[in-house]
């Protein structure tokens, strides 16, 4: 089980079954007070092989969290932030989990300390099964809900517990609209010119999208950034309207 | 110590939403430490710009009942006399200064008015009023005007005359009629009771008293535009118990329940036919939030 980073403000929920179950926190319902939100995953890898770029990835999440919050539609976005990587407890390490935005402190985001192989597929099942259960108990409680799941990776699967096929149920239950408005899942290869092919194969295979940085360079880190803001807030925009934004741009 | 917390919400009718006219209900609350109020109010469908007269008279009554709330420190002995006569100044005033029409201006009110020592519920024209207890039952009251003819509270002296012509001419005449209904935790009727107004009470706006034992039973007050009686193939009885039944209090929980029920209904019928509005507000005894 991934460490859980949570206080009472928060609740704790769980995915998958078993050894491939993974947890995930949430705030407490009772203190969410908008009509409708966005659930908003990034998960960012934290392998060995992105040691080279872990501060530019760090200061290009918070960025993008940075820019989040500077939305028209800050106040209606729930965000969760999670590390993966084979060294960690479990596979994935909750920064935090869905919480506002206005609750978020990029200050206190750790630096990156990449190490261990990948566990790619846990982390898209971990990312987009807990908004798919979050999701469904704010639709309970009658708040609308779409969400939107990054996972940025620099290299293909190699640890996992969780299958594509799993990760391909996740995005079905999304696609079906009962449980979730509509859900978008976009898999960002960073440095992954040599797992390009597998990476597509995975989205393809999963229904997410893929999207190629390119290289891990500073203006490509800061081009991911303003991707990620653009495309949560494209997504939030498109909520209520029954379907995911057709607005998710295709290339960075 | 009680606290309040308040949230509205209105929704365009199909009705005017196929014909392309605006939505003509409106609503408005707010909540402090001392103070709690809830105004909806509906603009006359055969009137002219009555989309802006509702929110004009739902905003002249809401600076009345601040201007009550300065001038008083929330002491209620007169309280609909000067929230009336100031929310006749201000509906003036704004007409004039907005280069409306009187026309314009033709929309009924309905508000609650709460403080630490009581409060009240006044309707000037029509709607429905309804109070949710902590034991789950529902007492609701609905006003309706002879002929469909409600009372609206911007008439100044000539249209008042017109007014009561158009009713008969005898102010003693039984021209507002309500119907008031106490839901069982189930849902179906306790028990019923008709009640009949004269021109002349009418012309007042039915004022009904809450005392602050009252207030310690009660969880929610809702004022209802008349729309909540005009939705497809859903009782009014049915459809004040369904907007009542909250699922999460915090932040916009009016607005949430409201939407979820018309998109809900909107899938097996026309949902609500006349625009609607409603606005509410909770009641916290102190107590609770201790516990």
């Amino acid at each position: 089980m991934p460490r859980m980073m949570t206080d009472d403000s928060m609740t704790v929920g769980k995915v998958g079954t078993g050894v491939q179950a993974f947890q995930f926190s949430g705030a407490r319902i009772e203190r969410l007070g908008a009509t409708e939100y966005t659930l908003v995953t990034i998960a960012v890898d934290v392998t060995g092989s992105t040691k080279g770029f872990a501060d530019e990835l760090r200061k290009s999440l918070i960025t993008a969290v940075e820019s989040c919050k500077k939305s028209p539609r800050s106040a209606n976005l729930l965000l969760r932030v999670i590390l993966f990587s084979g060294s960690l407890d479990g596979g994935i390490e909750e920064i935090h989990g869905f919480k506002p935005l206005s609750e978020v402190d990029t200050n206190s985001y750790p630096q990156l300390n990449p190490e261990g192989i990948t566990p790619l597929f846990d982390a898209a099942f971990s990312a987009v099964g807990a908004t798919n259960a979050y999701a469904k108990t704010l639709m309970y409680k009658e708040f609308n809900a779409n969400g939107i799941v990054f996972v940025i990776t620099d290299g293909d699967d190699n640890v996992s517990r969780s299958t594509v096929a799993m990760v391909k149920r996740e995005m079905e239950r999304g696609a079906r609209g009962e449980e979730i408005e509509s859900l978008i899942g976009v898999v960002v290869g960073i440095n992954a010119a040599a797992f390009r092919y597998k990476l597509e194969e995975f989205a393809k295979g999963t229904g997410m999208q893929y999207i190629d940085v390119g290289e891990a360079t500073k203006g490509k880190l800061a081009k991911l950034a303003q991707f990620v803001s653009q495309s949560v807030s494209s997504q939030s925009q498109a909520l209520g309207t029954g379907g995911p934004s057709q607005n998710i741009a295709p290339t960075i | 110590m009680i606290r309040f917390h308040t949230d509205h919400y209105f929704h365009i009718g199909s009705a005017h939403y196929t014909s392309g006219k605006p939505c003509q209900d409106y609503s408005l609350s707010s909540a402090s430490d001392d103070v709690a109020c809830a105004i909806v109010s509906d603009g006359c469908s055969t009137g002219r710009h009555t989309d802006v007269g509702s929110r004009v008279l739902a905003l002249s009554t809401m600076q009345a009942i601040r201007d009550h709330v300065k001038a008083s420190s929330g002491v209620l002995n007169t309280a609909v006399v000067s929230i009336t006569s100031r929310q006749q100044q201000i509906i003036s005033t704004s007409r004039l200064i907005l280069g409306l029409d009187w026309m314009d201006m033709l929309a009924t009110c309905g508000y609650v008015y709460l403080t630490q020592s009581g409060g009240f519920i006044h309707v000037q024209g029509d709607g429905v009023v309804a109070l949710k207890y902590r034991d789950g039952h529902i007492k609701m009251s609905r006003y309706l005007w002879a002929d469909n003819m409600p009372f609206y509270p911007s008439y100044d002296y000539d249209s008042i005359n017109n007014f009561v012509k158009a009713h008969g001419g005898d102010l003693d005449a039984l021209r507002l009629f309500r119907t008031t209904v106490s839901t069982r935790l189930d849902g179906t009727i306790a028990e019923a009771e008709d009640k009949e107004f004269t021109l002349r009470e009418g012309l007042n706006g039915v004022l009904t008293r809450l005392s602050l034992e009252e207030l310690a039973q009660l969880e929610f007050i809702a004022v209802f535009s008349d729309g909540v009686t005009q939705i497809d193939n859903v009782d009014w009885k049915d459809a004040v118990t369904r907007f009542l039944s909250f699922k999460s209090l915090e932040g916009e929980f009016a607005k949430r329940r409201m939407m979820w029920e018309i998109k809900s209904l909107q899938k097996t019928s026309k949902g609500p036919i006349d625009d609607i509005a409603y606005a509410v507000v909770r009641i916290e005894r102190e107590r609770e939030n201790e516990g």
